[in-house]
């Protein structure tokens, strides 16, 4: 019975016009994006550039950072990128004394002597283009440093350049052969060639998987309110969880089917180009990265849409995950090149850089299991909330507050 | 013109309301996103661009929804007052309410200690607010589905982020940023077209049902 429900509605969602919107969206943003796969070719000796790294050397970190951090107090303007929008803070009051205390420590030097260095560093430069480098006294440590750069981040208000992840982000430094080299080979060896395109495929199909779904959602369960058949649904045999849970699959279903067929033209290309370098290829990555990846994601997205449209029985699905999305992408534009976190999408906007993956492997896993417990938690309190109205219980027909004429003092 | 004011009257307390305060809600957050103090043109230009500029969505693409239901749209069909006068009503109506909440947030950052072009940056932002949710009127009087009508400018927008000037050239939503305005003349002319057609289409559809 449930099997027959599932292919039932899938051939819905074959009749249903967004769907077809939804695919012509995500193929137009495949090509877009990453319709041109370039294959990333072996670095030769003497190149002009091989591109920029950010240096993990502490002292290039600490210099780098102490230098910005010197700059921002002196103008007493702090910039931080709370979800990827720019924000100059200004502190005052006992947050200035203890943002005073910690420019202090790391720099050695008393608020009066540091602001006489900086005034005269500007005095020197036509034109302000760079920060300023203080070299840290001896015996701050680097766990010390860290700490207090974690203390001026939270006087900030979070996604400052003292942040853990923008940190990093201010000791750029060019990349030399020997990198260039050994991240080709890591591309080659660890990542099978393939790996490393299934990361960058998964981060750019992540950004508009975590919305389109809801379309879908939102469109498919407001169609039998449209159709006026939510009450033949209702007085049905077959029991809430199968109605709801065959839904939910078959849109999981029709919507990885896509990604899937789309994930076949850089595989191939994959498979040719490691043949032509005679490296064993990672014909499945692919597959494995979609369903631990994306999968996640597109569940959320198809949860959010079918418990608020079940609950309010409008388009409001479609609100809040667009808020959600853009709150995620935003934010995770500051995370851009790994690093995972808690973001609803996670980004490795980077062909290779399989260290950056492997050491923040756990916290993708955790992310990912979070994201489909919370999808699954949702679909539950969908069932629960269908199973209600099909008791004459919750039943909203658009009205934020359901029932409200029906309770008549009478 | 009395008809039309209560139309106009009706739509604001049944239709316009709750996405007119959704719109002022996602307006009143912006401070705890992002900066609006002391921003520079390039910056102002930014928030204004990606963030304001979305009102358009929220107020233009509901301008159908009340005739989402069959029932209601052939009542409404049926009775002496045009619909083509409804719709145009309540179209004037969301693009009085987008103007006066653009304008109120210009002054706002004005007060903020924003360093930018006023006239330019005002007119560009309700331009792409117009583009945006002419483009959502247009895909809910075609398909007549409020979920591809919000589709469609989200995924719009969603390639304008992704480097999509390249290709969206004259179309690109956030030409202001890099100092630009005539974009925002091209996304003006289409955004009225596109309510116009929006319209059209809904007139062509009764006429020759």
């Amino acid at each position: 019975m449930f099997v027959q429900l599932f292919f039932k509605e899938c051939r819905q969602i074959l009749k249903c016009l967004t769907y077809y919107v939804l695919l012509i969206c995500m193929i137009a943003f495949f090509n877009s994006q990453i319709g041109e796969f370039q294959i990333y070719e072996r670095p030769q000796p003497g190149q002009e550039d091989y591109g920029i790294m950010y240096s993990e050397d502490e002292t290039v970190i600490m210099k780098t950072t102490v230098g910005r951090l010197a700059m921002e107090f002196f103008n007493n303007k702090f910039i931080s990128y709370p979800i990827g929008f720019y924000k100059q803070v200004i502190l005052s009051g006992n947050k200035y004394e203890k943002m005073s205390e910690i420019v202090s420590e790391v720099t050695g030097m008393p608020e009066k002597e540091l602001k006489q260095l900086v005034e005269n560093y500007l005095s020197t430069v036509s034109l302000y283009t760079g920060s300023i480098t203080i070299t840290t006294p001896e015996s701050l440590t680097y766990e010390r440093f860290l700490k207090l750069m974690k203390q001026a981040d939270k006087l900030i208000g979070g996604g400052s350049n003292y942040s853990k992840t923008f940190m990093k982000s201010n000791a750029r430094v060019p990349k030399t052969y020997e990198t260039a080299l050994a991240e080709y080979e890591e591309i080659i060896q660890k990542d099978q060639v393939s790996g490393a395109y299934a990361r960058l495929f998964c981060d750019y199909m992540g950004i508009i998987l975590a919305i389109l779904p809801v379309f879908l959602a939102v469109t498919r369960h407001l169609r039998d309110r449209r159709a006026k058949i939510s009450e033949v649904f209702y007085s049905r045999s077959i029991s809430s969880a199968a109605v709801i849970l065959s839904r939910y699959l078959s849109m999981l279903a029709m919507l990885l089917l896509p990604v899937l067929l789309l994930s076949i033209s850089p595989t191939i290309q994959c498979i040719v180009y490691g043949n032509s370098i005679h490296a064993s290829v990672d014909q499945l990555a692919f597959l494995k990265y979609i369903f631990g990846w994306l999968m996640p994601t597109i569940m959320v997205s198809i949860s959010v849409g079918v418990f608020f449209t079940e609950i309010t029985e409008t388009a409001i699905a479609i609100l809040i995950q667009g808020i959600w999305w853009f709150v995620s992408i935003f934010t995770g534009a500051v995370n851009i090149n790994g690093g995972y976190d808690w973001n609803f999408v996670p980004r490795h906007n980077t062909l290779g850089d399989y260290a950056t993956y492997i050491d923040n492997f756990h916290i993708l896993a955790i992310n990912r299991i979070a994201y489909t417990i919370i999808a699954i938690l949702l679909i539950l309190a969908s069932i629960y909330v269908y199973d209600k109205k099909r008791r004459g219980e919750l039943i909203a027909r658009g009205k934020i507050l359901p029932n409200r004429k029906s309770k008549s003092k009478i | 013109m009395e008809r039309y004011y209560q139309i106009a009257k009706a739509n604001l307390k049944f239709n316009l309301y709750p996405h007119l305060l959704i719109s002022i809600l996602f307006l009143c957050i912006s401070p705890l996103l992002m900066g609006v103090e002391n921003l520079d043109g390039v910056r102002t230009a930014q928030v204004l661009e990606m963030y304001v500029a979305l009102v358009g969505i929220i107020l233009f693409v509901p301008i159908f929804y009340p005739e989402q239901d069959k029932d209601i749209r052939d009542l409404t069909e049926a009775k002496f007052t045009s619909a083509t006068g409804v719709y145009v009503a309540r179209i004037l109506e969301a693009v009085i309410c987008l103007v006066l909440l653009v304008g109120i947030y210009i002054v706002w950052l004005k007060y903020n200690h924003c360093v930018f072009p006023v006239h330019e940056l005002y007119l560009g932002t309700i331009a792409e607010a117009l583009f945006l949710g002419g483009m959502g009127v247009v895909a809910y009087s075609i398909s007549d589905q409020i979920a591809i009508a919000y589709m469609l400018p989200m995924v719009y927008y969603m390639m304008a982020i992704s480097g999509g000037s390249k290709y969206l050239k004259s179309f690109y939503l956030f030409s202001m940023m890099r100092g630009s305005y005539e974009e925002k003349v091209y996304l003006a002319v289409t955004g009225v077209v596109f309510l116009l057609f929006g319209i059209g289409i809904r007139y062509c559809c009764r006429r020759f049902k």
